[in-house]
C-alpha cells in the first residue's frame, strides 16, 4: 500500500512521510522550470496542499508521481500565465529579474574535484557545466519541463506527456528541439575550446 | 531516398533512440544507417554527451524541507474554514431568531395608526428566553442583532422570501 492510499485511509502520518520523501523533486522541477527560487518552495508547498485536500478524490490508477507531477505542472503553467500577465502591463520589467543565482546547482559530485581529474579537468568541467545550465535556462518553459521531468525523474515519454497534459509525440518533439539546441550549443563551445588550445 | 535525406530523418530519432523510446525493429534500422554513416555517428556522440551532462548535473537539493510551511498552512485553512462554518451556524440561528419572533408577533394586533407596536408580556419573555440560550451557546448576539437589524420586519417581499427560504429549509 502507498503512502497515499494508507493517507486516504486516514493515517496523517503518512502525508507527512510523502512530502518527504517527494519535496525534493517536486520543489527542484519547479525551480527549473520556473526560475524562481522563492516562489517555486510556496508553489511546492501549494501541490502538497492539493494533495491533502484532494485526499478523498484521488484514485489510485496512475502512478501517484505522475499524478503529484501533473499538479505541480499545472501550478507552474499558472504561474507563467500570471508572470506574462504581469510582464504584458509592466512591460519594461522582465520575467529573467525573477532568476535566481542559485540556478547552478549540480550535484554534489560534480562540485567537486575527483580523484582522477586535475585541477585543469576540474575547471573545464565546472565551466561546461555552466555553461550548458545557461543553454538550458534559454530553453522555452514546455522543453525545460520535458528535459527536467525526464532527467531528474526518469519519467518516460508517456509519463511527461500525461504529466504535461500532450501526447507522447509532442513530448517526443519538445525533447529533440531542447537536445538539438542543447547538442548544437555544446558543438560550438568544444570548437571554441579546441581553436583556443 | 539519397542519404543527405535519409540522415535527416534519421537525426531526428537519435534523441528517442538514446533515451530508448524506439521499438527495437527501429533500433536496428538506426543502428544498421549509423554503420554507414560518419555524419549521424558524430551528431550520436555529441548527443551522448548532452544526455551524460543532462544525467550528471540532475542531482536534487537536499536542503528544501516543505514540511513546517505545510504544515502552517494546512492549520490555517482549517481555522479558516472553521471560521467560515461558525458565522454560517450563527447566520442560520440569527434568521431562526427572527422567525420565531415573526411567528410569536403574528397573533398580536398591530395598530394601524404608526404608534408603537404592542406585543404582549409572555411573548417578550419567550424571546428573551431565546436570546439567552443563544448567549449561553457563545453566539455572538451582536451579530444577530446587526442581521435582525438589516431585515424590515414590516417588508412583505422580505417575509414572504423568509417564509420560502425556510419553507425549502424544513423539506431537506
Amino acid at each position: 500500500m502507498t503512502w497515499m492510499q494508507r493517507f486516504q485511509g486516514g493515517d496523517e502520518a503518512s502525508f507527512a512521510q510523502l512530502v518527504s520523501h517527494y519535496q525534493s523533486g517536486v520543489f527542484h522541477f519547479i525551480r527549473s522550470t520556473l526560475r524562481d527560487e522563492g516562489r517555486a518552495e510556496d508553489l511546492a508547498q501549494e501541490v502538497f496542499l492539493r494533495v491533502y485536500r484532494a485526499r478523498s478524490r484521488y484514485q489510485p490508477t496512475a502512478r501517484f508521481k505522475t499524478w503529484l507531477f501533473t499538479i505541480a505542472n499545472r501550478l507552474v503553467l499558472n504561474e507563467i500565465r500570471a508572470l506574462r500577465r504581469r510582464r504584458r502591463v509592466f512591460a519594461d520589467l522582465s520575467i529573467n529579474e525573477a532568476r535566481t543565482t542559485d540556478e547552478n546547482e549540480s550535484s554534489l559530485a560534480s562540485a567537486v574535484a575527483s580523484d582522477d581529474e586535475t585541477p585543469r579537468e576540474f575547471a573545464e568541467r565546472k565551466e561546461l557545466d555552466q555553461f550548458m545550465t545557461e543553454l538550458i535556462n534559454q530553453l522555452p518553459a514546455s522543453q525545460r519541463a520535458a528535459i527536467e521531468l525526464q532527467r531528474t525523474e526518469r519519467f518516460s515519454y508517456a509519463e511527461i506527456a500525461d504529466i504535461l497534459s500532450v501526447s507522447p509525440m509532442a513530448v517526443k518533439s519538445l525533447l529533440v528541439r531542447a537536445r538539438e539546441k542543447l547538442k548544437v550549443g555544446l558543438e560550438h563551445y568544444l570548437s571554441g575550446r579546441k581553436s583556443q588550445e | 531516398m539519397d542519404a543527405q535525406n535519409e540522415c535527416r530523418e534519421f537525426n531526428e530519432f537519435l534523441v528517442p533512440f538514446l533515451d530508448g523510446e524506439l521499438s527495437t525493429s527501429e533500433a536496428e534500422r538506426l543502428e544498421l544507417h549509423l554503420t554507414q554513416c560518419e555524419t549521424c555517428q558524430s551528431a550520436l556522440a555529441l548527443h551522448r554527451q548532452v544526455k551524460e551532462h543532462l544525467a550528471s548535473s540532475a542531482g536534487l537539493p537536499s536542503s528544501i524541507d516543505l514540511t513546517t510551511g505545510v504544515r502552517r498552512r494546512l492549520a490555517r485553512q482549517q481555522v479558516r474554514t472553521r471560521a467560515v462554518i461558525a458565522l454560517a451556524a450563527a447566520t442560520l440561528l440569527a434568521l431562526g431568531v427572527w422567525l420565531i419572533a415573526r411567528v410569536t408577533l403574528d397573533g398580536v394586533d398591530r395598530p394601524t395608526d404608526g404608534g408603537p407596536q404592542v406585543v404582549a408580556d409572555d411573548e417578550v419573555i419567550e424571546n428573551l428566553d431565546v436570546l439567552e440560550f443563544l448567549d449561553d451557546e457563545g453566539v455572538d448576539l451582536e451579530l444577530v442583532q446587526a442581521l435582525l437589524g438589516e431585515l424590515d420586519l414590516s417588508d412583505d417581499d422580505t417575509a414572504d422570501s423568509v417564509d420560502d427560504f425556510w419553507n425549502e429549509m424544513s423539506q431537506l
